[in-house]
């Protein structure tokens, strides 16, 4: 089997504040393919940004990183920053959630593009002219409407995203990761930012990395996907399989909790009592404070005696020939998920 | 027939830009155009629209906060902005608000038990204080807080709890409407799903009638029995949740239900209906069409001519659109 | 504790402790002539040496302390007491209050505001009480703009709306909640404008317009040894010294202060 684009490897990271030590990523394990679409779903401070920005090579330098990021060949977490500057932008990409902090309000959207191509490719300035205008047809904002003399504030979100997917592809990146890209958008111009998305992970082959809390935006954008729960991959496996096995008590629980989930098989009977959501319980472990044993034992409706000795390791249930079905659960759910 | 508990007729509101320039005439832009809605008591009715669609000003307009040029507001068949100050007060004891954003909803320096006391302070001020310290107890515990929160500062709660302190400041005058702009958007899933379960609580506990304002499809279908679409300052579409949601009949309606990312839909099917995104904020100055038929895929030329009026489709179910 | 809160706030108090105790004690009586013992140098019985006249200079510079520091304190309490009101109600109403008020203070602005303060008391009159008037007046647009400024903001929080749907008025709302949550801002604005007053009154004073003699001030002291430069250079650096001490330690209370109390980097720390 081919080398992985990118393979992360018990990849773990921590903060000391003071006397306390936060535990934000422990244990990460994951490859990405080219070519892949990867989704990476939790709720808020689960790590799943974290793990991103692990990638990117931007974590504060407070934070300690151990494990490592093979990233065609080389280990991320070992490179210099000079040889790291090279990459990111270049080899991988990102998008963030809000386009208008991420865009530079006082740069015409022309430069900002070109910047990139500039800067890594050497290009000209008049090559580079000749991108951006390729680029903004790529991403859906023609001529004469748009072109690269506009800025940020005369766009709309929706557009300024496309400015963004535009200014990640400048290089042609290998990898593509994309954070939140559309939760700041309205469902109609996120679904036309999904399709765009879609479509230049196929055009292009680059592997796609979605990171979201939209149980619905990964079950249409990607083909494998993890589900990251206090800082720990819980459960792991083809998109497909995950939403059909729902193994991880947390995964059934996320989904049960979710409108979309619910909404489903949810009707009123009419003038009867409103049907209620299936919520989970408390809150998120304190990343200072993670128990030393499983971390959702304490919201779980399925927890036992063993949930609360050890943390379960990530294991794989159903082997795959190339993407095994893993939970990090000692008692993984079977059975039709009870939405 | 009975009045209903909340009646808006007609409402337009404008807003006058800054001008471009000392000399130049205001502009003004129309944010509502003419919006009616009913909503019964113990009710629920859910406002659906994008960004700039203009449900937030309707709620604010709901709310009394900001007079519109045309039409009314009718609470219990008074209408508000035909009171005087001391009616209004007394009125707005039977309507509260909650808004999305948890951590700027609370005044950072006023102890929960002076946040939601305000309300009770403001609006029963000619009323004998004695029984305040019990009602904010009672709708601490309604909310699931300990009493011991009221001695707390907002920035000792989590998200959800914080959420649940707005939700007791709005209760705490026994309202009958509650209107609430984006109330779980900025939650997480599993804590959006408590918020909501105990709204559903309170509904039926206290028989609140709620004006429920989302973008988000799915939380609307939990929580609503009616919902009205809303697009550019026009209701499209309005009916029944369940109805609306599953047969809609309004192109824009339809296209925000297929917009939205269904977990187990399989990979995403390209190429569907909405016609590119040319047409941003550009329909200030909307024609004498339909206000929709740049986008709509279904567009005839009888729609760039005459605007659709809602009309009834089906009992209770109305669509704005020749071809509904 | 960051260390500009530290610093500043012991040369803060210790000048006005020096101010404090003048009113009770000086060595000397900061206006006694004693000729026989002019433009000594400083020594044990003359900490800071004497002037022309041979008056004590630390006395002197102990009492022109309490008088730079009452007028400064006027000043700025002239300055906020209707800077931030007038801003205040701008922001609250808004519209054409808010045009007028925000087009006052460009008024205010557009004369330069040393040599106005100096027309002012040229035509009430030199004297300490005009002086206090003619830099508060100058204090006003710069509250009012502030607190207008900072209110906006506010006032389109969750919170203001949430009292608006509690029926709670315009006043009210705006202190009770606009007020508080902007009150970091203003002290340390008011540590700033005091220090600017500080320097406002010496310049008042050493152009005569300010504090009158026999009374000492830092200003007038400064100009008095203009005409001793060659023969006692320390008469001038001693008032210097004093002005730049006050002026230092206002403005690194002021920094200290607003780290101490802004709300966003108290939370990053």
């Amino acid at each position: 089997m081919n080398e992985p684009l990118l393979d992360i490897r018990r990849l773990t990271a921590h903060l000391q504040i003071g006397q306390k030590r936060a535990e934000l990523l422990s244990d990460i394990s994951l490859t990405v393919h080219r070519g892949e679409r990867l989704g990476i779903v939790g709720e808020s401070g689960c790590g799943k940004s974290l793990t991103a920005l692990a990638v990117m090579g931007l974590l504060p330098a407070r934070m300690t990183l151990g494990g490592s990021i093979l990233f065609d060949g080389s280990d991320l977490a070992r490179i210099d920053e000079a040889a790291m500057c090279d990459l990111r932008g270049r080899r991988i990409a990102m998008v963030f959630q809000e386009p208008m902090t991420a865009l530079n309000p006082i740069k015409s959207i022309g430069a900002q593009i070109a910047e990139g191509i500039r800067l890594h490719l050497g290009a000209s300035r008049a090559v580079a002219e000749d991108a951006v205008r390729r680029l903004l047809d790529r991403v859906g904002l023609p001529a004469p409407r748009f072109n690269g003399d506009l800025y940020p504030h005369q766009l709309s979100g929706g557009q300024r995203q496309r400015v963004m997917i535009a200014l990640a592809l400048a290089c042609e990146p290998d990898l593509l990761i994309a954070d939140e890209p559309t939760t700041a958008l309205d469902v109609t111009v996120q679904a036309q930012i999904l399709d765009l998305i879609d479509d230049l992970v196929d055009e292009t082959g680059m592997a796609l990395i979605l990171i979201t809390h939209d149980l619905g935006v990964v079950s249409e954008m990607t083909e494998r996907m993890v589900v990251m729960y206090a800082g720990r991959i819980v459960e792991s496996g083809r998109t497909e399989d995950v939403f059909r096995q729902m193994s991880h008590p947390y995964t059934r629980g996320l989904f049960s909790a979710s409108p979309h989930g619910a909404a489903l098989v949810a009707r009123r009977p009419l003038g009867g009592p409103r049907r209620r959501l299936a919520s989970i319980p408390g809150v998120v472990p304190d990343p200072t404070n993670r128990p030393s044993h499983c971390a959702f034992a304490d919201r779980c409706g399925f927890a036992q005696d063993d949930c609360r000795a050890a943390i379960p390791p990530l294991s794989v249930l159903w082997p795959h020939e190339s993407i095994d079905h893993a939970a990090a659960c000692f008692h993984p759910q079977r059975g039709k998920v009870p939405a | 027939m009975s009045t209903p508990l909340l009646e808006v007729r007609n409402v337009v509101r404008d807003y006058t830009l800054p001008r471009p320039s000392l000399f130049s005439r205001p502009v003004a832009l129309r944010v509502l155009h003419g919006v009616s809605l009913t909503l019964g008591a113990g009710q629920s009715l859910g406002i659906v629209g994008e960004s700039g669609s203009g449900k937030s000003t309707l709620a604010r307009t709901v709310m009394a906060l900001d007079r519109p040029q045309e039409g009314e507001v009718r609470i219990d068949g008074e209408n508000l902005y035909a009171l005087s100050r001391t009616d209004l007060r007394a009125a707005r004891r039977k309507f509260q608000a909650i808004f999305q954003d948890p951590y700027g909803s609370l005044d950072p320096r006023h102890s929960v038990r002076r946040i939601i006391s305000e309300p009770m302070r403001s609006l029963e001020a000619g009323q004998p204080g004695t029984s305040r310290s019990d009602r904010i107890g009672e709708v601490l515990d309604a909310v699931g807080l300990s009493p011991a929160a009221a001695d707390k500062y907002p920035h000792e709660f989590s998200g959800g709890q914080r959420q649940r302190i707005a939700i007791a400041r709005a209760l705490v005058t026994r309202p009958a409407l509650i209107v609430a702009d984006e109330p779980v958007s900025a939650l997480d899933v599993s804590v959006q799903a408590q918020v909501l379960n105990l709204m559903m609580d309170l509904q039926e506990r206290f028989n609140l009638a709620y004006l429920f304002i989302s973008h988000d499809l799915g939380v609307v279908r939990v929580i609503t029995d009616r919902v009205a679409v809303i697009h550019l300052g026009r209701i499209v579409e309005e009916g029944p949740t369940g109805e609306v949601f599953d047969g809609p009949r309004h192109p824009y309606t339809q296209a925000l239900v297929e917009a939205v990312p269904k977990p187990f839909a399989g990979r995403r099917q390209r190429g569907r209906s909405a016609k590119g995104h040319a047409s941003v904020a550009a329909s200030g100055a909307a024609g004498a069409g339909c206000p929709y038929e740049p986008q709509c895929p279904l567009a005839q030329p009888l729609c760039s001519m005459e605007a659709p009026a809602l009309r009834l489709l089906a009992p209770e179910h109305s669509a704005a659109c020749h071809f509904a | 504790m960051s260390r500009s809160l530290l610093i500043g706030g012991l040369v803060t108090a210790a000048i006005v402790g020096m101010a404090l105790v003048s009113l009770v004690w000086t060595p000397y009586s900061p206006t006694a002539i004693n000729i026989a013992k002019k433009l000594q140098g400083p020594s044990l019985t003359y900490w800071l040496g004497t002037d022309a006249f041979g008056r004590d200079v630390f006395s002197m510079i102990m009492v022109g302390a309490r008088n730079s520091i009452l007028v400064s304190v006027v000043a700025v309490a002239v300055g906020a007491g209707i800077g931030v009101p007038l801003g205040a109600l701008a922001a609250a109403r808004g519209g054409m209050i808010d045009n007028f008020v925000m087009r006052l203070t460009d008024l205010a602005f557009a004369f330069p505001a040393l040599l106005t303060a100096v027309i002012i008391t040229a035509v009430f009159g030199p004297g300490a009480f005009n002086a206090m008037l003619a830099i508060g007046i100058f204090n006003i647009p710069v509250f009012a703009r502030l607190t207008r400024g900072s209110s906006l903001g506010l006032w389109k929080r969750e919170y203001v709306l949430a009292a608006r749907c509690a029926g709670r008025g315009d006043i009210a709302i705006t202190l009770d909640h606009v007020l508080p949550n902007i009150g970091h801002i203003l002290i340390v604005q008011a540590t700033i404008q005091f220090a600017l007053a500080i320097v406002a009154e010496a310049g008042l004073s050493y152009v005569g317009l300010g504090t009158q003699p026999p009374q000492p001030s830092w200003g007038k002291m400064l100009n008095d040894a203009q005409t001793y430069i060659y023969q006692a250079p320390l008469l001038a650096v001693f008032p210097g010294l004093a002005i730049t001490f006050a002026v230092l330690g206002l403005n690194l209370l002021g920094d200290g202060l607003r780290d101490l109390l802004d709300p966003r980097i108290r939370r990053q720390r």
